[in-house]
């Protein structure tokens, strides 16, 4: 918390980033920022600028362009889940090739002692392949049976007294679906959570920054310690920590972008070594391909035929 | 709880719709709290509330997902409903605009006592009202209403939405089909970018001429008159990807079509977008329509127990100020 006020009157002296620096430093201009998230929102439509609240609105960015969101991305299966799966293999030196190299080499430090060598790079989980025949067993996770969190059991009304039996709640063209839910063998229910997640511009570290909103299947929010179940467990309580969003004034989990520009310099550097070119609104997808790595399981869109490649 | 059923091996059979799933942000909460003290006070009130309806998938998910309906911390802002403010729009996001009312009770008990059945019967007459309303500009078929009480003290918030719906006699004859059965893909690409301009619309007739282009007809704009002697094909971006059923968006279309255009017999593209240009996982559908069209009380959701009640969010970890000391702590 100290730190964060630190930050917040270093943030409020520190200039704003005028000239490109992405090359040198992995660093973004709020004007690149903007210029990759609209392409993002081209390529991705399921993603969207918002404005937030206009009390909070930051002046280096458009107004209508403040912060970037999706919603209601779903996320069916815990880290756990996916790390057991990969067993407990030692971390291999990755043998960079082909234009996979630093995918993997990212997927490996976020995923800890996942081996890496040479097909089974196929095997990592970015959400685009995965299947959920081929994962195996899925832990069960706890959601205590109203769905609430926080306040303690007397204050939970029964729901029941809601309830009303009597009500028409299907006419034969009402598709009896429940909650679509994946039937594990035995208990081990899991079951979906959705996650909201933003981006926005952190102007100290001059990167953009995510921040993440979760909701289990009742629709009640998730607690950090929910959350970090969903976070890749070298990443969870030490990058990603609870904060108050900056345009929302609501605290949300946040993936601490101290070391965004670091590894967002090495990733273009990788590229422009294998004779790609890096270009500075293809940013956003190469960010979030490397969150990826923190939040594996959380099924938002980043694709985009020319970068991803 | 009800189970998912087992796909319906035989043709005939009546078309089953996926019911919307409400999504509702953290922050619409805050901001009804907010107004409830500052403005609503002890009023019962109904507002207009703007949420939106998704009609895209990430291309990443693998995941079925029923068609939901977001509503943020911008809701309650009518002049800036989502979606029609900003450049971005430009951009077009694949999200369609749906206004829907919301009516807070100020005690628990008008909340419980409420007729729910009076109430999702009068929202479907509404609708079947606009279905007949000659001014085609006013058609709406996407709406959802909205029941909250909201306990300041705990802060919990209780809500339970109606999807209000009509009802038509819908036949599907045969298995869906995939959209490559119905359109090449110069066509699919037209329809995409249709609808880089056109999310609003609730559904759009399309006519492929003798060149293979297809023109393009928003429902609201075909005049009412007998259409029962064609097969119209009609798109619907139905939000969901159930890989049998379309989703509820669909069902209000349907009737629509039969009452305004006495449509007897067509075939039905339920639009699914994989990003902005990839609509191949869509539903084709082949549906024959008879009878009369009535409104009928269904379209409450079901709450996170299966059960037809209200949904209860507890954000006293959020909001009560001693538990946020804790966190910032």
């Amino acid at each position: 918390m100290a730190f964060n006020f630190v930050k917040g009157v270093a943030e409020y002296f520190t200039p704003v980033l005028t000239s490109s620096a992405f090359l040198e430093k992995g660093v973004l201009t709020p004007e690149e920022f903007v210029a990759a998230g609209d392409l993002l929102v081209y390529k991705c439509p399921t993603w969207a600028w918002e404005a937030g609240d206009p009390s909070k609105t930051k002046s280096y960015l458009p107004a209508d362009k403040q912060y970037l969101v999706t919603k209601n991305v779903p996320c069916h299966r815990r880290v756990r889940s996916l790390e057991t799966s990969v067993g407990e293999e030692d971390m291999v030196e990755v043998d960079g090739e082909g234009d996979e190299a630093w995918v993997s080499t990212m997927f490996d430090k976020a995923l800890g002692g996942q081996s890496s060598m040479g097909d089974e790079i196929g095997d990592i989980p970015s959400a685009g392949d995965t299947q959920m025949g081929g994962i195996a067993p899925i832990e069960s996770m706890e959601i205590d049976a109203s769905g609430t969190l926080g306040g303690g059991d007397d204050d939970v009304p029964d729901m029941a007294e809601f309830e009303d039996d009597n009500l028409m709640d299907t006419d034969g063209s009402t598709l009896q679906t429940g909650y679509i839910k994946r039937e594990e063998p035995a208990d081990n229910i899991v079951r979906t959570r959705r996650y909201d997640l933003h981006i926005t511009y952190d102007k100290y570290y001059q990167t953009p920054r995510v921040w993440l909103f979760g909701y289990d299947e009742g629709r009640s929010p998730l607690t950090p310690e929910q959350i970090f179940e969903d976070v890749s467990q070298d990443h969870a309580n030490k990058t990603v920590t609870m904060e108050t969003h900056p345009n929302l004034g609501v605290v949300h989990a946040s993936v601490h972008p101290c070391r965004h520009a670091s590894v967002m310099k090495k990733i273009v550097g990788h590229l422009t070594e294998n004779g790609k070119d890096a270009r500075v609104d293809h940013y956003l997808f190469l960010f979030l391909k490397f969150i990826q790595a923190v939040i594996p399981t959380v099924e938002y869109d980043f694709t985009m035929a020319v970068a991803a490649k | 709880m009800a189970q998912p059923q087992p796909s319906t091996s035989a043709f005939p059979c009546a078309v089953q719709y996926a019911p919307y799933e409400s999504a509702v942000e953290v922050t619409f909460w805050h901001e009804l709290a907010k107004r409830k003290l500052e403005v609503y006070m002890l009023e019962d009130t109904v507002v207009d509330v703007h949420g939106t309806f998704q009609i895209t998938s990430s291309s990443q998910s693998v995941e079925t997902v029923r068609p939901s309906i977001v509503l943020g911390h911008q809701a309650f802002d009518a002049a800036t409903p989502p979606n029609e403010l900003s450049t971005a729009d430009t951009l077009g996001s694949l999200k369609a605009p749906v206004t829907g009312r919301l009516w807070n009770f100020n005690t628990v008990e008008e909340f419980k006592k409420v007729d729910k059945t009076a109430l999702a019967q009068e929202q479907a007459q509404q609708l079947l009202a606009a279905c007949q309303h000659s001014d085609a500009r006013n058609l709406v078929l996407n709406k959802f209403f909205l029941i909250t009480f909201s306990d300041l003290k705990k802060h919990h918030f209780y809500y339970w939405f109606d999807f209000p719906a009509l009802q038509v006699a819908a036949t599907q004859q045969a298995p869906p089909r995939s959209i490559g059965d119905v359109m090449n893909v110069s066509q699919q690409q037209q329809v995409c970018a249709y609808y880089d301009k056109n999310t609003t619309y609730p559904a759009t007739v399309c006519h492929i001429d003798s060149e293979g282009n297809i023109q393009f007809q928003p429902v609201h704009d075909v005049p009412q008159s007998d259409m029962s002697n064609s097969n119209l094909t009609v798109l619907v971006p139905d939000g969901c990807t159930l890989p049998e059923n379309p989703g509820w968006p669909v069902r209000n279309v349907l009737a629509c079509l039969r009452l305004r255009l006495r449509v007897t017999k067509c075939t039905v593209v339920c639009v699914r977008f994989k990003g902005r240009e990839n609509i191949q996982s869509s539903l084709v559908l082949d549906v024959t329509l008879d009878g009369d069209v009535t409104a009928e009380p269904v379209g409450w959701e079901r709450n996170n127990r299966g059960k037809m009640g209200p949904r209860m969010i507890d954000l006293s970890a959020h909001m009560a100020p001693e538990k946020l000391a804790q966190n910032a702590a």
